[in-house]
């Protein structure tokens, strides 16, 4: 067989910045071509070149060896190109077959069709092998439900190419075997796939070939007998030098200096009486699946959620059940991936660095417009943070947006750092300064607990990882014995685990 | 309310949260008010008639009703009706146009006998007047003119266009060089309207120049008048005399005269309390009628439907004509004391009464 | 606030706050408004020249809307938290009656009178905070209920017109003039100020303005929300209740419901602050001068001996530029 859909030195540049550059990429009928990279690697912007949200700026694309150039998303679902994105949105109380047929509803006499809405759906649905009730509304599917009908959208239109970004990441690993047998199942019907994935496991399972992106490029086009795990690694380890580890003061936590930060038997949400402790300038990493308690856990403890009982304590001054104003007295400093938790989008870097200590600077309730800029001036430097402090946040980058929150708490005197996904949407450079700047403030003697669902991030920083299941503890792992299988292992303890091979063979 | 009931719900109250507490101890405040305001309805003496005489409902419909030539009528209506045993339903719409078709409405639908309305904006409850016609209920507009309208069974209410002329000559006579004169308005008002097309065609009888009228928003009366009475101030430094069309318009233009420190005669309509006092102090002259007396011609009126069967004039009988007059700084009556005292005009009624009906 | 600065061709001091603002973009939507302002202000002076642009008439306009700029300068704070209160006119209505009350019923001394006022407005205002802070009602609905209550027993209370037993000198309160100039405009201005700096310079308002840009965001970084929620409405109510006094001084009588008309042109005057001032930002300086600026279109038509409507035109046409303008400027973000 021979390719149907070719690229050729596909470019985009965002002003300056190339965002993926000479990339190229074919794709054969029925293949599933996995798309592997770190976070700010340029896949996505690949792909929605492919799918016609970006434009291309330089390269080609050929479909059936015949130039086409998108200049909207419209123009490639045409030419069959369909993306299913990570965050894809669906109307709750519209049923599956409305989801399903938006915004291409069968007509009859200028009024939408019902009874073609639905055979057109469920004929959709059919293909994916999903048997799932048209009529139902949405908000009573299950997430892979949900994630299935979004592929069905996609198949609606006729798609030779289903683009999926992240299929699984909200998941859990025996939840995604769903997704995979589907891929299979649709991949022999000839429809090509591009999946972009982070979980190895998937890869493995599901790919013919993988196409490897680092630093804007296309690094690596696998076939399916190079496809290893070492392999795998190599292509999402950044080769940035500033990311590679730095030793911190380890001597302080060996000698059991005292604990900063101890949570006794928590009742929250899921959590069923988790009990933690960190001392000063230890890392202490906190992994999890999706309800397994790990948020509610950051919540508590940051005193943004109610608990139900046990106590948190900093430097031996419990804290009251839901207070964060006390929390932040106490020195809880708490940064959330989600930066709609923590930005001031309108306010200028100045502002957002200074919120949470302008008391520090001022004078009768007055902040001193000089000790304000000084001390800001200072912690953006630390932080490496280079854009203008008069600059409204919301037109940085989330990298130098994340840089700003973390000044915002060294400019307080916080004992503890919660990071919950601390580098999410950061691109491969910040990424590495994010986790520079965590070892310093851990160095300097702060306690540090960080909730991350990017797996290699809490390897690479943590001293010790707990690990969560339905609310409980189910696993410690301290020094050599973190690995990410043994993570992975940990996790998914409780769950019944399904062999990869097995589904290989089934498909 | 039981004793015991309240208890229970005061611990109710206390075992919930917050947020639910406030709902429920507003709920039961509301709950407090609506038996109180049922208590008192209630306990509202029976409507029964001695002298046998039809036991009849009146609606009264009022547009605005904290205005006090609204309430001088409202009692008006309501002193005539308790003398002949008939019961009232009162509603006010508090100047809003939707209220007044709703409130309008509810008086169709709990089919009251004849439905009075005060100060009424015909044009706003249009529709219902039509539905009052078709179910029989006559509709008359008492105390103030409103927009011609043939759904109107009748309408008693004093002439502006006649006051006006009045007023007009004795500024004439005020003010012999004629001059500039401010009208100062609010758009939509039959009456008003009146005033200012009246002053518009005879001012110049007594040499008298009209400005633009200005008109105020309705929902800022008085502030608007003030202010527009200041910029007309201050806009014309020969200003001879400002005309203010509504009866709070003289008490609402005074204070333009403190601010800007200007003497200027204010010539104004309605001898309500409020424009009195500074009648008395020299700042205003006005003219006024006993226009509350439209109340005691419409119970007349209607009495005089349902005994005898007579039809209700369609407009104010000239044996019970409005009487109107000026009043100035020598001529004001005392403080706590009307122009025309609704004893003196619901005289003549009652005695009538008396003799005819046996009340 | 200088009056006598208003009279005196104006590009000077409009170009020194420009300069200034360069760094936060959009020029031609900056100077939209204020270039209409100018426009508007000379054509006034140039078709009536003899009474428009006179010391007089500035003097007369800022005094009418005195009320009105104090409620402004409560409302940019709470609508810089970006909550909403409907129910301030009713508040100065009530701290309005209950001064004149207190005076004729129980004979106070007029200082006290005042006093009482204000205390009201900030009562009324803390009840208003307890609710959005402390029980998270949404403040648009949740002030429209209470306003309405305070409305209904402010009627029942007070249902008529008080023009007798008012004390002199509370009517000075408003009519007090050293050569011609009324002391009351400095009071409001120096309270202005103070809001203004209030709302930009301190700790407070900082904290205000981060909790209205991002509520969720601001607790966690350690802002007082609710705090600072229930100070934001203790102030509307007192600048409420300060609101009352003026206006119920100033027409030497009670009539009901003094202040209801002042809550759209306070809003209309809050809004067009944000393409008034600095940073798109309410602000109290730009929303004063908002206010002045309607004010002076409708006592411009009334000089020109024009129709109303062509006042509730140009307000209407003034406001739609302002929000156009903002629109554009975000457009461009």
């Amino acid at each position: 067989m021979t390719a149907w859909l070719r690229a050729e030195g596909l470019t985009k540049r965002f002003n300056l910045v190339t965002a993926i550059g000479d990339a190229d990429l074919a794709l054969e009928p029925g293949e599933v071509r996995g798309v592997v990279g770190p976070n700010g690697a340029g896949k996505s912007t690949l792909m929605q070149m492919l799918a016609g949200i970006h434009t291309v700026d330089d390269g080609e694309l050929l479909i059936d060896d015949v130039a086409v150039r998108f200049r909207a998303p419209e123009d490639a679902l045409d030419a069959g190109i369909a993306l299913v994105p990570q965050e894809m949105q669906l109307a709750p109380h519209l049923s599956v077959a409305g989801n399903i047929v938006l915004g291409r509803e069968p007509r009859r006499r200028g009024m939408v069709s019902e009874s073609r809405s639905r055979q057109s759906a469920e004929r959709a649905l059919g293909r994916l092998g999903a048997g799932i009730d048209p009529s139902a509304p949405i908000h009573t599917l299950s997430a892979v439900e949900r994630r299935l009908v979004m592929v069905a959208r996609a198949l609606v239109s006729d798609a030779r190419l289903v683009i999926l970004d992240e299929p699984t990441a909200a998941l859990a690993p025996h939840e995604a075997t769903a997704i995979l047998s589907m891929v299979r199942t649709l991949a022999e019907t000839g429809v090509s796939f591009l999946y972009v994935s982070h979980r190895f496991d998937d890869i493995e399972a599901i790919a013919d070939s993988v196409t490897g992106v680092r630093d804007a490029r296309v690094i690596a086009d696998l076939a399916r007998t190079e496809i290893t795990r070492p392999r795998l690694v190599e292509l999402v380890t950044p080769v940035d030098h500033v990311s590679h580890r730095v030793a911190p003061a380890r001597e302080a936590v060996a000698a059991g200096s005292r604990d900063i930060l101890v949570v006794t038997d928590l009742v929250a949400g899921p959590l069923q009486g988790v009990s933690v402790n960190v001392c000063a300038g230890e890392i202490v990493g906190v992994a999890g699946l999706a309800g397994s308690g790990v948020d509610e856990l950051m919540w508590a403890v940051a005193g943004i959620d109610a608990r139900r009982s046990g106590t948190v304590v900093v430097e031996d001054a419990p804290l009251r059940s839901g207070d964060r104003l006390h929390a932040v007295k106490a020195g809880i400093a708490y940064v959330p991936g989600d930066r709609s938790l923590a930005t001031l989008p309108s306010h200028d870097v100045r502002s957002n660095i200074s919120v949470a200590s302008l008391l520090d600077v001022s004078v009768a309730g007055v902040p001193v417009a000089r000790r304000e800029q000084s001390r800001v001036a200072k912690l953006a430097e630390r932080v490496h943070l280079a854009a203008p402090l008069g600059m409204a946040l919301s037109s940085l980058s989330g990298g130098n947006q994340q840089k700003a929150i973390f000044a915002r708490w060294m400019a307080t005197d916080a004992r503890v750092l919660l990071l919950h996904d601390p580098t999410a949407g950061v691109d491969v450079g910040a990424r590495a300064e994010i986790h520079q700047r965590v070892r310093e403030l851990a160095a300097e003697g702060n306690a540090v607990l960080v909730v991350s669902t990017d797996l290699p991030e809490l390897i690479e920083l943590a001293d010790r990882i707990l690990v969560l299941d339905r609310g409980s503890v189910a696993d410690e792992l301290v020094g050599s014995a973190i690995t990410e299988p043994a993570v992975l292992a940990a996790m998914t303890s409780g769950v019944p685990s399904i062999s990869q091979t097995a589904l290989k063979e089934s498909a | 309310m039981f004793p015991n009931s309240s208890t229970s719900q005061m611990e109710y109250v206390m075992k919930l949260g917050p947020q639910r507490r406030i709902g429920a101890i507003a709920s039961v405040i509301v709950a407090a008010a609506l038996v109180l305001s049922g208590c008192s309805t209630a306990s509202a003496p029976e409507a029964t008639s001695a002298s046998g005489l039809p036991v009849k409902t009146i609606g009264v419909w009022q547009s605005q009703a904290s205005g006090d030539g609204e309430k001088q009528t409202l009692s008006a209506i309501q002193a005539a009706a308790d003398a002949v045993g008939w019961k009232t339903v009162v509603t006010d719409s508090n100047g809003d146009p939707k209220a007044m078709a709703s409130t309008m409405q509810s008086l169709i639908t709990q089919k009251v006998d004849a439905i009075l309305t005060v100060y009424v904006a015909t044009g706003l409850i249009a529709p219902q007047l039509k539905a009052a016609k078709a179910a029989g209920i006559p509709v008359i507009s008492v105390g103030y003119q409103g927009t011609p309208t043939d759904d109107l069974t009748a309408e008693y209410a004093p002439d502006q266009a006649e006051q006006t002329t009045m007023l007009l000559k004795r500024m004439g006579e005020d003010l012999p060089n004629g001059g500039t004169v401010a009208p100062l308005a609010v758009a939509g008002y039959y009456g008003i309207d009146q005033e200012v097309d009246t002053l518009k065609s005879e001012a110049g009888t007594y040499k008298f120049t009209p400005l633009e009228r200005v008109d105020v928003p309705v929902t800022d009366i008085f502030g608007g008048t003030t202010s527009a009475a200041v910029d007309v101030l201050n806009a014309n430094p020969d200003l001879a005399a400002l005309f203010t069309t509504l009866d709070i318009g003289a008490q609402s233009a005074v204070p333009a005269l403190t601010q800007t420190g200007r003497d200027v005669p204010i010539y104004s309509f309605g001898a309500i309390p409020g424009s009195l006092a500074f009648v008395r102090t020299g700042e205003v002259t006005l003219v006024t009628s006993d226009g509350a007396k439209s109340g005691f011609i419409a119970v007349d009126a209607l009495l005089d439907y349902w005994v005898n069967g007579t039809a209700i004039p369609k407009t104010t009988p000239t044996e019970d004509a409005f009487e109107y007059t000026i009043v100035d700084k020598t001529t004001a009556p005392a403080d706590g004391t009307e122009v025309y005292p609704e004893a003196d005009f619901a005289k003549p009624f009652l005695d009538k009464w008396k003799t005819e009906y046996k009340i | 606030m200088s009056v006598a600065a208003a009279g005196t061709p104006a590009p000077a001091p409009a170009a020194a706050p420009a300069a200034r603002r360069r760094t936060a973009g959009g020029t031609v939507e900056r100077f939209t408004l204020p270039a209409v302002f100018i426009f508007t202000i000379v054509l006034f002076s140039v078709l009536k020249p003899a009474v428009f642009p006179t010391a007089t008439n500035f003097i007369a306009i800022v005094q009418q809307n005195l009320p009105l700029l104090v409620l402004v300068g409560g409302i940019c704070v709470v609508l810089s938290l970006r909550e909403f209160d409907l129910s301030f006119g009713f508040i100065a209505g009530a701290s309005g009656a209950l001064a004149v009350q207190s005076m004729v019923l129980w004979q106070m001394p007029w200082g006290l009178a005042v006093l009482i006022g204000i205390a009201l407005g900030t009562l009324l205002g803390a009840v208003n905070g307890i609710l959005v802070a402390y029980t998270r009602l949404p403040s648009f609905i949740g002030t429209l209920a209470t306003g309405a209550t305070i409305q209904g027993v402010m009627l029942a209370i007070s249902n008529q017109t008080i023009f007798s037993g008012i004390d002199p000198d509370y009517i000075n309160i408003t009519s007090a003039s050293v050569g011609g100039f009324p002391i009351v405009i400095i009071v409001v201005a120096v309270l202005l100020v103070a809001v203004g700096f209030l709302l930009r310079s301190t700790v407070f308002g900082r904290h205000a303005s981060a909790i209205g840009d991002n509520p969720v965001a601001a607790r966690i970084a350690g802002v007082n929300v609710k705090r600072t929620q229930l100070l934001s409405f203790m102030l509307v109510g007192a600048c409420a209740g300060f609101a009352g006094i003026l206006l119920t001084s100033q027409s030497g009588q009670y009539y009901p419901d003094p202040g209801s008309s002042l809550l759209l042109p306070a809003f209309a005057a809050a809004y067009l602050s944000l393409s008034l001032g600095r940073g798109w930002r309410f602000n109290v300086g730009g929303a004063v001068l908002g206010a002045l600026f309607l004010a002076v279109v409708s006592t411009g038509v009334t000089m020109l001996n024009q129709p109303s409507w062509l006042a509730q035109l140009l307000q209407g046409l003034i406001l739609l530029i302002a929000i156009l303008a903002l629109n554009r400027r975000r457009g461009t973000r």
